[in-house]
């Protein structure tokens, strides 16, 4: 079973994110929530995930926090973290990318994207 | 760089028509300038304020039956389980997102934008008193016999 995270301020946006995952069609995929980045970290303390998505505009710790803290994390590392939002530039994209982001995405999902970001990050994962 | 209402027109009307079909597949068949908003139904306003790369704001106006039809198609589920807030919360993420996508189609490559927070309220037509001018664009988006208008306001 595939472990996912979903981290976003918005409960809508996390429920869409959910709602196109399910759209993907992907089995074997049990899904998490937490509010903001901090949330998130502890819930991963005790959970191994496979995937986090995650927003970058939150409260306490932010999108960019969140995945600086799991890349410099020897525990949590290979962990791909996949970039939802709706604020994102080039130069923004360029930067998460350099910070070991797996890919960055832009509101609204496109349903195409999403699976081959979840084909790609799944297959790493389990590397 | 100069952002004219007339040249960014299109790119909203493009970011609206995006969202529209990757949130809740619902395709934009028509999308005509009108000088007013004459809705008599109904209607909840979806506002986002831009602040860069110009600072004005973006408005969609729904009428509550669609808005009740979109939730069900963005969420899923059951129609007794929707109520006013998931409404507010389920447009104020279009609003945010449409707002996003049209700014990133409009700035610069490597320049940043900047919008505010969405807010979802009851939509009043004395409040605002919208009239299409120069720096006022009015759109009517017509999308399976429904309409959503759509305001772009510069300040």
């Amino acid at each position: 079973m595939n472990q996912v995270l979903i981290v976003d301020d918005s409960s809508m946006a996390r429920t869409l994110i959910k709602r196109s995952l399910e759209i993907c069609g992907f089995e074997n995929m049990e899904i998490s929530e937490a509010p903001n980045g901090k949330e998130a970290l502890d819930i991963m303390k005790n959970k191994p995930f496979d995937l986090v998505f995650t927003d970058l505009n939150m409260p306490v710790l932010d999108g960019e926090g969140l995945l600086k803290r799991i890349k410099s994390s020897p525990k949590l590392n290979h962990i791909p973290v996949v970039i939802i939002s709706s604020k994102t530039n080039s130069a923004t994209e360029r930067k998460l990318i350099a910070d070991h982001a797996q890919a960055v995405l832009s509101k609204p999902l496109s349903i195409p994207e999403l699976n081959s970001v979840l084909e790609n990050s799944l297959n790493l994962a389990k590397i | 760089m100069n952002y004219e209402l007339d040249q960014i027109s299109e790119e909203l009307t493009e970011a609206i028509s995006e969202s529209f079909e990757n949130l809740f597949f619902a395709d934009i068949e028509q999308c005509v300038s009108v000088n007013e908003i004459e809705t008599e139904e109904e209607a909840l306003i979806v506002s986002v304020d831009t602040i860069a790369p110009f600072k004005g704001k973006v408005g969609l106006i729904i009428d509550k039956e669609m808005s009740e039809e979109i939730v069900m198609e963005m969420v899923g589920g059951d129609f007794d389980l929707i109520d006013k807030e998931m409404i507010a919360d389920a447009l104020s993420e279009i609003g945010n997102t449409i707002v996003g996508r049209f700014l990133s189609k409009i700035v610069p490559e490597d320049e940043e934008f900047s919008l505010g927070f969405p807010e979802c309220i009851k939509w009043n037509p004395d409040d605002y008193n919208y009239k299409s001018s120069e720096n006022c664009k009015l759109f009517d988006l017509e999308l399976e016999d429904k309409h959503v208008f759509c305001v772009l306001n510069k300040d």
